[in-house]
This record gives C-alpha cells, sequence and structure tokens, in this order.
C-alpha cells in the first residue's frame, strides 16, 4: 500500500474519523436509504 | 474563509472538498444533503466511504409540520384525519426533492398510509413564504426558517419531528410524544475533512468546533434559529 492508499484508505478513515458521528453519519445514511427505496424514489 | 458553493443539491461544494488536500485548512459544513445524496444520485463526485472523514455535528434543526393560520387543523392528529378524508386532495410544501423535510414526508406517507400533493420549493425560505400566503396551506420544513413566524402567530406549528421538544418552541410536541412513530428526522450542519487529513487536525477541529457550539451565547444564539447546537464527544 502507497503513502497516498493509506491516507485515503477507509481503515484510515476508520481510525481517525470521530465515532459517535461517524456512526451517526451511518445510520442516517442507511434510514435515508431506506426511506427512498421503499418510497420508490427515482434516482436524479 | 466561508467559500458557499452551492448548487446540485450542495453536491458541488461536496465534491470540491472532498478533492482538496488533506490539510486541515478546508473543512466542509454540510447539511443532511450529504447523508441523503448517495441514495438519490445515480452519480457523485465524491465518495462519501473514501473521500471525507466524519469530524464533528456541529447542530440540528428539527424538521417540523407547519399549517398556514387559517388552516381548519388545529392538531397533527386533525391534520392526518383531513389526510384520510381527503386522498391525494391536499398539497404539502417542501423545501425541494431530497431534503429531509422532503423524506419527513415521505416517511409520513409510509407509515400512516396516507396520500396528498408535494410541492417542491427551491429550499426552506420560499416554501414558507408559501405557506405564509396560503398558497399551499401545509408544509414540512426545518424549523430553523420558522420559529420567529410560529412566535409571532403568522403560521402554526403542530409538530416537530426530533426526540425531543425544542426549547425556544416548549409548546411544540414531538410527533413521537403525539403517538406518530419512527416519524424522528432532523436536518444537522455537520464538519467534515478532506481524506487524508492527519488525525491530531481532525482532533483539534472536533474539540473546538465541539467548544465553540456548546458556548452558551453561540448556543443561545443558534436555538433563536431553531437549532440545537451538538457537537459530538471526543473519542
Amino acid at each position: 500500500m502507497s503513502r497516498h492508499d493509506f491516507w485515503t484508505s477507509a481503515l484510515y478513515r476508520k481510525v481517525i474519523a470521530q465515532p459517535d458521528f461517524a456512526a451517526y453519519i451511518e445510520n442516517e445514511v442507511s434510514k435515508w436509504k431506506r426511506v427512498i427505496e421503499i418510497g420508490k424514489i427515482d434516482k436524479i | 474563509v466561508p467559500f458557499p458553493a452551492g448548487g446540485a443539491a450542495g453536491n458541488i461544494g461536496m465534491g470540491d472538498a472532498a478533492h482538496a488536500a488533506g490539510d486541515g485548512y478546508t473543512m466542509l459544513f454540510a447539511s443532511s444533503s450529504i447523508v441523503v445524496n448517495p441514495s438519490l444520485y445515480k452519480k457523485l463526485p465524491f465518495d462519501l466511504n473514501k473521500d471525507l472523514i466524519p469530524v464533528t455535528k456541529a447542530g440540528i434543526s428539527p424538521n417540523s409540520w407547519l399549517v398556514n393560520r387559517d388552516f381548519p387543523a388545529k392538531t397533527m392528529k386533525e391534520l392526518i384525519d383531513l389526510m384520510k378524508a381527503s386522498p391525494g386532495k391536499l398539497s404539502v410544501a417542501s423545501p425541494g426533492t431530497g431534503t429531509t423535510p422532503s423524506l419527513s414526508i415521505e416517511l409520513l406517507k409510509q407509515e400512516l398510509q396516507v396520500s396528498f400533493v408535494t410541492v417542491p420549493f427551491a429550499g426552506g425560505g420560499p416554501t414558507v413564504q408559501s405557506l405564509l400566503a396560503g398558497f399551499t396551506p401545509i408544509a414540512c420544513a426545518a424549523i430553523g426558517n420558522s420559529v420567529p413566524l410560529i412566535k409571532e402567530g403568522k403560521i402554526r406549528a403542530l409538530a416537530i419531528t426530533s426526540n425531543k421538544r425544542l426549547a425556544t418552541l416548549p409548546d411544540v410536541a414531538t410527533l413521537d410524544e403525539l403517538g406518530f412513530k419512527n416519524q424522528q428526522a432532523e436536518t444537522m450542519t455537520g464538519v467534515f475533512v478532506p481524506g487524508g487529513t492527519p488525525k491530531p487536525i481532525v482532533e483539534l477541529l472536533q474539540k473546538e468546533i465541539s467548544t465553540i457550539v456548546r458556548m452558551p451565547d453561540v448556543a443561545a444564539r443558534l436555538l433563536d434559529f431553531g437549532v440545537i447546537s451538538e457537537g459530538d464527544s471526543s473519542a
């Protein structure tokens, strides 16, 4: 893994992102994805 | 230096920030479009899971169900009863497709099996203007734009979508309190930095921004606009 790849890797992001907020973001993405799918809202 | 980069539901600004240098000198203040757009757009100029690091949630504004002051429904239950009595007839204004208020509208439809016409506007301001004028008698919007008008009695808030009441509008109940479950939603302001930003910088920004938004005078000022300051705890 190159230095650039490491700095942009999911692992690095997971390690340094603030855990409370990162978990909140993941939950929000999942929640609205579900609403959009159930509502059959067309992608733009 | 603030650099407003609106357009394409925030995608342009989010893409710019995502591909900036991760040196701590570029921060992104994003709304909830950052958590909605990955599911709504076929193509985005950034990958939320790769290009941006979440730093902290600066604040949230509950979404709210609002009616023109002359609208017959005085409570959320009365509004739902009206929707059920005249399916597809009522018009509900939203701040635009893909905003969390527009998805709160969708959530209400899905949970309560009600039907009405959603009228998307270009943002919260025009939504509330139309509500105020009575062109669209019902609206769902982040409550921030509406607090002064609610206090002046020019529009009425029937409910908010957060888990707890807003201190500045203590008489407005939450949907959950009123028995409408699974409706929790909010419009967020979050801070992100480009991928590759060193950990000490991320931690410093998280700590300082959280401290600032929790300062009593800052929190009080934000609350005037219907925004609850947050600031996530440190790791």
